[in-house]
């Protein structure tokens, strides 16, 4: 009687073992999916800026890369800060990945020149082309800042926008993110990863 | 059994469902599913669309998937804890006397409690690893101490059961020994896990051999403590099954569980080696060794049973 029981409780677990087993695959796959499954908001126009070598960058040099993009400016006393603090983090943890780049727009140009936010970026310990420090004439920040990535940019400097906005290797605009949030910062981690392995 | 000790079991299963629920939100990713505590984006039931989101949370952390997730592992979290509350209960009413049944009802209710507000700090630290192997060990010590007081209830009223087994010599202090080879093995896993978790923040395209390369020497020690415990519960399983006269049945059945668990474990590493850690693996990996615990427990405690002479 020992043995029978002891046999049919065994089978008992092993069959628990891997009805849960499959439950999780189940409910893992849905998870990926959910997370994979970002929208495409607005695809990216014209752009053309200067950055912080004096070079062009236009919209081409979006294309085959996955963008954060956020706007702001060097002597911004507010919420830069904050937001520069994440892109730190970005930039460490995706400087040695091919095709990942951050991209900030300087909205304060008559303050901001090459010279100032290549300064900047020496200054946060950024040796690397995968951090662009963009400047240009005011109208065009601010069409390129509502018009294609469609966030606020009223009473510039200090007004703007704090949202990140994730571009894909295609130029799409794939989601925005809080950049003073710490949860939202990390979802927007997520998000590049599997981004950036999508890049053929 | 009686009704109080198959309250205890049920009380326990949960608890084990619980345990599994926990380790499918954290490899799913779906720890920061509600990014609030204890409600969810502001509400007691997950919302089903952005709409219904309050203003100050940034619509890209609602993914109705990863909500669910942890909703359901926070919602088994409050009936389990209410099941423990109410065994603590019953177990004041019924066993005031003895207190080795009272004292761990007690304090398994008081950690749930507890464990629910520990819970909040995993959310609130954004799933720092060592926040969560203490949200994992908590669960353990919880689980035990609800097996300790099932059995302890049963045998009370049940004074004769297993009292004329006789077990091979030191089959408790063997048992002891696989207890502590055991949680030795539960430790070095949670800081193997919690390695590849900041490997993966920092190296987040990393490949598998990146992972093993980072975690380093303790993997190597993981493994081979791992073949050790398996040989070591071989051993004692085989002399348990063989040399024993009229074993508890719940001897023979938690050692032949836990001789089938180990060489599980053993079949579930060397899946990670071939198929690079894939995330069921490692929940399946983490909950049986959450059981291997449970019944090593219940082994030292129907050998203890026995008031035979070992031989």
């Amino acid at each position: 009687m020992t043995g029978r029981n002891t046999f049919g409780m065994l089978v008992a677990v092993i069959v628990l073992i891997l009805v849960m087993g499959t439950v999780a695959m189940f409910v893992v796959n849905k998870a990926q999916q959910s997370r994979a499954d970002l929208p495409v908001i607005a695809q990216i126009g014209e752009l053309e800026f200067v950055d912080q070598d004096g070079e062009l960058f236009t919209q081409e040099d979006m294309l085959g890369n996955v963008s954060v993009v956020a706007f702001m400016f060097t002597r911004c006393p507010g919420a830069c800060p904050v937001m520069a603090g994440y892109l730190d983090e970005i930039y460490e943890v995706y400087k040695a990945v091919p095709n990942v780049q951050i991209v900030s727009i300087s909205v304060d140009p008559e303050y901001d020149d090459p010279e100032t936010v290549k300064t900047y970026l020496l200054e946060r310990g950024v040796e690397t082309d995968t951090w662009v420090y963009l400047t240009g004439p005011l109208k065009d920040v601010v069409a390129v800042c509502e018009q294609q990535f469609l966030l606020a940019a009223e009473e510039l400097p200090g007004g703007h926008s704090t949202r990140f906005a994730l571009v894909d290797h295609r130029g799409q605009i794939r989601g925005y993110y809080d950049g003073m949030e710490r949860g939202s910062v990390e979802v927007l981690k997520t998000h590049l990863s599997i981004l950036a392995g999508q890049i053929p | 059994m009686n009704a109080f000790s198959r309250f205890g079991f049920l009380t326990t299963a949960i608890t084990y469902l619980l345990i599994f629920a926990g380790g499918l939100v954290r490899v799913s990713g779906a720890g920061m599913g509600c990014p609030d505590w204890p409600k969810c984006f502001g509400r007691w039931f997950p919302p089903t669309s952005v709409d219904q989101l309050p203003a100050h949370i940034d619509p890209v952390l609602f993914n109705f998937t990863l909500a669910w997730i942890e909703y359901v592992n926070r919602l088994l979290g409050m009936v389990t804890g209410l099941l423990i509350a109410a065994l603590a209960v019953w177990a004041i009413a019924r066993y005031r006397r003895v207190r080795r049944i009272v004292w761990p009802a007690v304090v398994a209710a008081l950690l749930v409690a507890f464990q629910g507000w520990q819970g909040s700090q995993v959310v609130a630290s954004h799933l720092e690893p060592g926040v969560v192997t203490v949200h994992l060990i908590l669960a353990l010590v919880i689980v035990s101490l609800l097996i300790w007081v099932t059995l302890q209830a049963w045998f009370h009223d049940n004074r004769e059961t297993g009292r004329q087994a006789g077990y091979p010599r030191a089959t408790r202090k063997l048992a002891l020994l696989l207890w502590i080879v055991a949680l030795v093995q539960i430790g070095l896993g949670t800081q193997i896990r919690e390695a590849l978790e900041i490997v993966r923040r920092q190296l987040p395209l990393a490949t598998p051999a990146d992972w093993y390369a980072a975690v380093g020497a303790i993997n190597h020690i993981h493994l081979f403590l791992g073949l050790a415990l398996a040989g070591l519960t071989w051993f004692v399983g085989h002399r348990l099954l063989t040399r024993s006269r009229e074993p508890h049945i719940l001897a023979v059945q938690s050692m032949v569980t836990m001789m089938v668990l180990v060489g599980f474990q053993i079949a579930l590493g060397f899946g990670f080696i071939l198929l690079g850690i894939p995330a069921i693996l490692q929940l399946l990996h983490q909950w049986v060794a959450a059981l291997y615990i449970g019944l090593i427990l219940i082994l030292f405690v129907a050998t203890g049973r026995s008031r035979k002479r070992r031989y």
